[in-house]
């Protein structure tokens, strides 16, 4: 009789640990590292140094994302992975690139040189420079044509209006 | 952003031809492309997207600038004129005087670049002066 009931306290006691360590966790702090950094790898292109560390449930993420979308975006991935209570985001945005420069447009004289000697072998064509813009005027072969523009697109102009009849 | 959409064919097909240093720029309505094409024929493709979505290049809202990428001196470039002597001149510019003549379809040699219309060549003959860079794909 004692000795069933030796037993029968150890098997109470072994259920209790497990039922009670499954309310207190639920999901391992190592797992859900696992699954954030797996998350992190699946969206490699819009954050680089990212790293996440996990603590009683607890997600901290680090990184810099490419925009603000991207970066509430993962937040709200990682906030949907069952277990994780809260998300202490850390990371930042990176820097808008800064503006393309202003396009170079070369000055008339050289221009006017450079079209000198893009025209030369097309005597029909006449051409005209003022304030960067090239006016062609005159006519031309239209299996020429490409070659007159390749040549006059690497002046670095403002505009090319070509008004050329066409022959 | 207009204009991207319309050329888009051929900002594309830069893309994918592996032009360097592409830069897209739109500034008053004209579309300014500049890059290195790896090639000659690459280049000759853009051109030829370019003339199908404006043909004859009527619009008047791009300015492609791309050259095709040149190596180091001593690369052979083909004369590829429409049929004539392509002329080797003293200086870069067409007000210099001649001092040689690769025929259509001839190769000449590479020293250097003066700038993106003159190359400075060396022909088949020994002749050494400027060439127009427009007449010259490298091989």
């Amino acid at each position: 009789m004692r000795k069933s009931f030796l037993r029968l306290a150890f098997v109470c006691t072994a259920v209790a640990i497990v039922v009670l360590s499954a309310c207190k966790g639920g999901v391992k702090d190592a797992d859900l590292e696992k699954t954030v950094t797996e998350k992190i790898t699946a969206i490699s292109s819009d954050v680089s140094d990212a790293s996440a560390s996990v603590k009683d449930g607890v997600v901290t993420l680090n990184g810099m994302f490419k925009d603000d979308a991207s970066k509430a975006q993962f937040e709200a991935t990682v906030k949907a992975i069952p277990g994780v209570k809260s998300v202490v985001n850390n990371s930042t945005v990176a820097p808008p690139p800064p503006a393309p420069a202003a396009v170079e447009v070369t000055a008339d004289d050289p221009l006017v040189k450079g079209v000198t000697d893009a025209t030369k072998d097309f005597p029909g064509v006449k051409a005209d420079v003022k304030d960067g813009v090239i006016t062609l005027t005159g006519d031309i072969k239209r299996s020429s044509l490409p070659m007159l523009m390749k040549s006059l697109n690497t002046l670095k102009p403002k505009k090319i209006e070509n008004k050329l009849t066409i022959k | 952003m207009a204009l991207q959409d319309k050329y888009k064919e051929l900002l594309d097909a830069a893309s994918t031809a592996g032009v360097s240093n592409l830069q897209v720029r739109e500034q008053d309505n004209v579309l300014y492309i500049d890059g290195e094409a790896p090639t000659g024929e690459a280049k000759d493709q853009l051109w030829s997207i370019y003339n199908k979505i404006d043909p004859d290049f009527r619009a008047s809202d791009v300015v492609m600038n791309v050259n095709v990428a040149t190596g180091a001196a001593g690369t052979k470039a083909t004369v590829t004129t429409e049929s004539t002597n392509l002329n080797i001149r003293k200086g870069p510019g067409t007000d210099q005087p001649i001092v040689g003549k690769a025929a259509h379809g001839a190769t000449v040699t590479l020293i250097s670049k003066a700038n993106d219309q003159w190359w400075l060549v060396k022909s088949e003959k020994g002749e050494e002066g400027y060439a127009y860079a427009q007449y010259l794909t490298p091989q």
